[in-house]
């Protein structure tokens, strides 16, 4: 009786580690995100579901900065506010992705020692560098990204006079 | 790209494991075959490199390219003057008798096949994300991938970065263990390629899966212990956040191993398992700011248990353990004093919690929380059969050590979502997730030991 008992719980684990494994393959085909943005990326050959990072990288390519750079954005704030999705969160990720990709180059969007977290605080200050700050920041290009009102991003690239430059 | 330089490197993250794995395990008692070795290796072994790059930098005025020999050269010392070569021994006599010989049996194999299949498509995912994209994911190039190419290019050089809170957003005073083993690859290779910085995460996921089931082998038979593994491994989260290329996966491994050593040594008092828990904390607090934290709350848990077995050797090799534990982190605490700490400064925020708007915070809190454990396209069945699992109590050594470390890690992630200066919303999309995948693993030990009360403890084949 007793392994008759030991027989069944064993057969009811058994039959419950199934049933979960099958969920997490069920879960892994049909609804995990990643899996079907991969199909797309590999498979379909379509990195629309990553173009902001992707999109970032062709245009750095594409312009080759060479030194510091300052970048400006145009038309992110929202009256919703930060929050995923939103314009100000496009802007803060091309910022993450800019700054990745240029260093050792910097990039500035605001006055040096302004405190970035959020990656939109630039947003609020609004700065609009001078001359002199640019040539104090040895500062070589400038990159700004403007968005309209139906949310297309366009994007205007500067490489400043090398006189400008010392 | 250096092939030759990147399967060096490789080789010297694996040599150096090894060697730190043969004073962490018992001569006498060495169990585990083949995988095991090459798991827990490559494991100590990405810890031990991160580490000693770290400190190479801050002390040696070496090229990086030094660094790699150095830890071969390390390794190869540590292996000389320690039990490396009876280890060796025992690995040659154990080789595939533990992992790669499960029992067959016409009525197991649709559950083996069934686990295989999750198996296969979660490594599939996996390999694809890390080799076939750019480091997509925020937090692998805001955070990870750019304090990676930092140390790459400019070392420990603190105006180059660590002064700039222009680039506050990848928080510049993080730990900087992962940085320095995905540096290691660039250096070795010779090239800043986005997708190198990912490709460690392969064979550590491979690690991870290992480790898990030689965890669940303590207590259940290969069938029930494979299927276990694969039922964590093969969740969402686990597969996502693992391939991502951040941090956290490193940190759930070091706290899977830390727990399984500090199963080991209550239940033996085995000083070799002392030192593979130390080796391990070491490295949590080089991994993440949390990371310090779960290594102090894993030092005073082990404590805590020790005293209550009454062993008073054991309390005194703990307080020998945390004391050198501490010293090979007070480098980085001192280096890393002037950094500046404006991200998420916790502890400047504790005043936080007296304030009554963030007492208000805990029915939302404790919704999201249940809204993610609960969701099955995310976890699937893992967090309900936990749940079930920690609702029976039982005076076994695995269920309460496993409960109290679930359950003070569940109160700093909570007390950190009552304190944050963010919102919950933000704080649920951004990071909720990733805190249960630490989480999960003292879970996964939870429901370990609840599965084998279920089939009596059979751990026989």
């Amino acid at each position: 009786m007793l392994r008759q008992n030991f027989k069944i719980r064993k057969y009811a684990l058994r039959v419950f580690l199934i049933v979960s494994l099958c969920i997490n393959i069920l879960v892994l085909i049909f609804r995990f995100p990643i899996a079907k943005m991969l199909k797309e990326i590999i498979i379909d050959k379509n990195d629309q579901s990553i173009f902001f990072i992707t999109g970032i990288d062709r245009l750095i390519q594409q312009i080759r900065p060479s030194g510091n750079l300052f970048l400006k954005f145009e038309g992110f704030k929202s009256p919703e506010g930060q929050g995923w999705g939103s314009p100000e969160d496009a802007a803060s990720i091309m910022y993450f992705r800019v700054a990745y990709l240029l260093y050792p180059h910097k990039v500035f969007t605001a006055p040096e020692g302004s405190k970035i977290v959020r990656g939109t605080e630039f947003l609020d200050l609004n700065f609009s560098p001078s001359d002199d700050w640019l040539r104090e920041m040895k500062i070589t290009n400038i990159l700004t990204f403007f968005r309209d009102e139906k949310g297309q991003i366009r994007w205007d690239y500067k490489n400043l006079a090398p006189d400008m430059v010392k | 790209m250096n092939y030759i330089g990147l399967t060096i490197y490789i080789f010297s993250i694996f040599l150096l494991g090894f060697a730190i794995l043969s004073f962490c395990e018992e001569r006498n008692n060495f169990k585990g075959g083949f995988w095991k070795i090459i798991a827990f290796s490559f494991v100590m072994g990405v810890g031990a490199t991160g580490v000693l790059f770290f400190f190479q930098a801050l002390f040696l005025e070496l090229s990086k390219q030094f660094w790699i020999y150095i830890n071969l050269i390390l390794a190869l010392l540590l292996i000389f003057s320690g039990k490396g070569f009876l280890i060796l021994k025992e690995f040659w006599k154990n080789t595939f008798k533990n992992f790669c010989r499960p029992v067959l049996k016409k009525t197991n194999i649709f559950s083996y096949l069934v686990a295989i299949f999750a198996l296969l498509i979660s490594f599939t995912i996996v390999f694809t994300n890390l080799f076939f994209t750019p480091l997509w994911d925020i937090d692998s190039f805001a955070l990870w991938g750019f304090k990676s190419k930092v140390i790459y290019l400019s070392g420990l050089n603190k105006d180059s970065y660590f002064y700039l809170v222009e680039y506050g957003f990848s928080h510049l005073d993080y730990p900087l263990l992962v940085p320095f083993v995905n540096a290691g690859i660039y250096i070795s290779a010779g090239n800043l390629s986005q997708s190198l910085g990912k490709i460690l995460y392969f064979p550590l996921l491979i690690s991870f899966f290992v480790i898990l089931y030689c965890s669940a082998r303590r207590k259940l038979n290969s069938l029930f212990a494979f299927m276990l593994s694969v039922m964590l491994f093969s969740t969402a989260p686990i597969i996502q956040w693992g391939s991502a290329g951040t941090a956290d996966i490193y940190i759930a491994i070091f706290l899977l191993l830390s727990i399984y050593y500090s199963l080991n040594f209550i239940e033996s008092f085995s000083i070799p398992y002392l030192i593979g828990f130390s080796f391990v904390n070491l490295f949590l607090a080089f991994t993440k700011n949390e990371g310090l934290a779960i290594a102090l709350i894993n030092f005073i848990v082990l404590f805590i248990f020790t005293s209550i077995m009454g062993k008073n050797v054991g309390l005194f090799h703990i307080i020998i353990a945390g004391i050198a534990v501490f010293l090979f982190i007070l480098p980085w605490l001192i280096w890393s004093m002037d950094i500046p700490k404006i991200h998420e400064n916790y502890p400047s925020q504790i005043k936080n919690i007296f304030l009554l708007d963030r007492w208000k915070r805990i029915p939302e809190i404790v919704s999201v929380f249940f809204a993610h454990i609960s969701n099955l396209s995310r976890w699937g069945l893992f967090w309900l059969v936990c749940l079930i699992g920690m609702v029976f109590p039982r005076k076994n050594l695995d269920y309460l050590l496993s409960i109290v470390l679930f359950f003070i890690l569940f109160l700093l992630y909570f007390i950190v979502f009552m304190i944050s200066p963010w919102s919950i919303e933000y704080l649920n999309a951004a990071v909720l997730e990733r805190l249960l995948i630490h989480l999960s693993i003292p879970a996964f030990f939870i429901t370990l030991d609840f599965l084998s009360i279920i089939v009596k403890m059979d751990v026989s084949d």
